[in-house]
């Protein structure tokens, strides 16, 4: 079997992996931090526009997705020793598992129904987090294992080039698979679903395909997050991540795999812009007000770029 | 096609639908066969599309039942349906806004690929895709390919490249027209499909209409413009108040007094 070597979105990332690879080097511990987040939190989004641009559904409980991803890796590494390599590969088909048995509920709704559902099993599934000792309940999991590579134990860069290369590999699968037959036919449904039943396409089926997918990509970068806190709590996962994520989705466009990353990047900067200038403005204030005026944010560029700026960039090119 | 001409392939047998008070179809019987075209025709508000989503299955009629050949329709969801054979087009088309055109028919290809269902189970549909699998690349190309044929076949070759965003309406009908044939369907519904179209179109339609039946299609037609439905089809049904009042050949339910009395009258004078 021979794969394709590199698509144009694949080829893109693969310079950004190496631009973020060299950066890694001269950066300070903060940025480099971030760009871990920003590539953590881009690997979930990628997944999500898959769901919500591509296939046009709505999903406001990804952050759970995320949390059976690191709460997997978790429990794999610290009761039973495995590697959080492998743990990454355990969290993707747990997340994909639950994601496989909630879509026979969730993907029979609609819209704001679907909205409605995703975010009340996010919820709930961070209850059970909370709730269920095994798994730390409330105080969460201390002392969760690094990844290693032979006899290095991955350091603060290590994690910036780790999670920017899953985003490589996760934006040149997606990137593949837009273009294919199956990523067309997520976009006739989201575009006409009756008339695509009509020749014989299986909404539910691709829905459910594309969510579990959405799931993987999910559980993935949870577990890699899990190894790079190594400390997780069920408040990690809540459902303002969710909305975050939906956030990155929308502000970066939800049609555009690149889109993810730079919505991903905007909302992790405005999030240490807001943490930093929120106080000087609102002594009083406290973290609710930082997702406040994302929130507020996130509606000016809705009204001002109703595609996301990536479908400004888009439009701009070809003006 | 291996069916002998003329043989039934679809069977409408006492169907009903009831929408609260009223009675859209009412006690319908009829079959259709094989490289025929069926005129359905009626005035407004007589419960033809009402048969046809009854037909495709976007609705579950409140009596009767529906089958192809031996195979009961009934019941099953609209991609079922249209995967045992049975496709349509809708009164108002159907587009799939973000592909073009020669992506909207590489849709219904592909649907056609996988047993005219799609998708198939993820390691065959979405993991290959993903991977960019040199066979599914070359499948994909191949599926272009054929969708220019097929756009070609239909007049259409000058519309590959274009947005569906950027159709005229009578373009549009067209595209959807060829989508539905796309997956070669065995039963063909059509509603109003020349609706909305200048003259040239009209003629673009029924020569697709006529090639479908050629290829052994029974292609169920709805239509407003009775004189190409009457000059078109090969039998007609009459309904009138979701109750079928006449069945034959366009010459006998032209000249049907029952026919005249409820809706070709101020038409034929
Ligand atoms: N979903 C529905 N709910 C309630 N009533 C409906 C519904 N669909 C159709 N009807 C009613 O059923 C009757 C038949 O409608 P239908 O659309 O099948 O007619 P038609 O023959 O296609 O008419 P036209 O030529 O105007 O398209 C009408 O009285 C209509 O109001
Ligand atoms: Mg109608």
């Amino acid at each position: 079997m021979s794969f394709a070597p590199a698509n144009a979105h694949g080829r893109v990332a693969l310079v950004v992996l190496a631009v973020v690879a060299a950066a890694v080097w001269f950066l300070p511990a903060y940025y480099t931090g971030l760009l871990t987040l920003i590539g953590i939190y881009s690997l979930v989004t990628i997944g999500l526009n898959l769901f919500m641009g591509y296939a046009g559904q709505v999903s406001l409980g990804q952050a759970a997705f995320v949390g059976i991803g690191a709460y997997t890796s978790a429990v794999l590494a610290v009761d039973l020793h495995v590697t959080p390599w492998l743990g990454a590969v355990g969290g993707a088909a747990v997340a994909a598992l639950v994601a496989y048995v909630l879509s026979f509920v969730a993907l029979r709704l609609r819209e704001n129904l679907l909205a409605l559902a995703t975010l009340a099993l996010g919820i709930v599934i961070n209850v059970v987090f909370n709730e269920w000792e095994f798994i730390g309940g409330s105080s969460g999991f201390k002392d969760i294992p690094g990844f290693t590579l032979g006899a290095f134990t991955f350091d603060p860069r290590a994690y910036a080039i780790l999670s920017w290369a899953l985003v490589a590999a996760g934006i040149w699968f997606a990137g593949n698979l837009v273009r294919s037959s199956f990523g067309r036919t997520l976009i006739a449904i989201s575009a006409g679903e009756l008339g695509a039943q009509a020749l014989g396409v299986d909404p539910e089926k691709l829905k459910r395909q594309t969510f579990v997918l959405s799931a993987v990509y999910a559980g993935v970068a949870g577990a890699v997050y899990a190894s790079y806190q190594s400390y997780i709590d069920p408040s990690s996962f809540s459902f303002l991540l969710s909305v975050n994520f939906v956030l990155m989705s929308v502000i970066g466009g939800l049609r555009s795999l690149w889109g993810a990353v730079i919505g991903a990047a905007i909302v992790v900067a405005l999030g240490q812009v807001l943490q930093a200038l929120v106080p000087l403005v609102l002594p009083s204030a406290r973290g609710d007000f930082q997702q406040f005026f994302l929130g507020a944010v996130l509606i000016a560029i809705l009204i001002l770029l109703p595609r996301g700026l990536a479908g400004r960039l888009s439009e701009a090119r070809r003006a | 096609m291996t069916v002998a001409v003329s043989a039934t392939t679809l069977e409408v047998r006492g169907v009903s639908m009831r929408f609260g008070g009223v009675l859209a179809v009412d006690d319908v019987t009829f079959a259709a066969r094989t490289g025929e075209v069926l005129g359905v025709m009626g005035p407004n508000g007589a419960g033809k599309t009402t048969l046809f989503n009854v037909i495709s299955g976007v609705q579950r009629p409140t009596a009767g039942a529906v089958s192809l050949g031996p195979v009961p329709l009934t019941g099953h969801s609209v991609d079922r349906i249209a995967s045992l054979g049975v496709t349509r087009t809708f009164q108002t088309p159907v587009m799939f806004w973000g592909l073009t055109v020669r992506e909207s028919i590489a849709v219904a290809l592909a649907a056609r690929e996988f047993g005219g269902s799609y998708p198939p189970p993820p390691a065959r549909a979405l993991l290959v895709a993903g991977l960019g699998t040199q066979g599914r690349r070359r499948a994909d190309a191949v599926l272009n390919e054929r969708a220019d044929a097929l756009l070609a076949s239909a007049g259409l070759a000058h519309m590959g490249d274009r947005a569906t965003e950027s159709l005229a309406f009578g373009e549009e009908r067209l595209l959807e027209l060829a989508r539905a044939l796309a997956v070669e369907p065995v039963v063909l519904l059509l509603d109003e499909p020349l609706s909305g179209l200048n003259p040239e179109e009209v003629e673009d339609v029924l020569t697709l209409v006529r090639a479908a039946r050629t290829a052994g299609v029974a292609v169920l037609l709805v239509e407003h413009a009775v004189g190409e439905l009457l000059s078109v089809a090969d039998r007609v049904v009459v309904l009138d108040h979701g109750r079928k009042i006449a069945e034959g050949t366009p010459s006998a339910v032209a000249a049907d007094p029952l026919v005249i009395d409820a809706y070709i009258g101020d038409e034929l004078e």
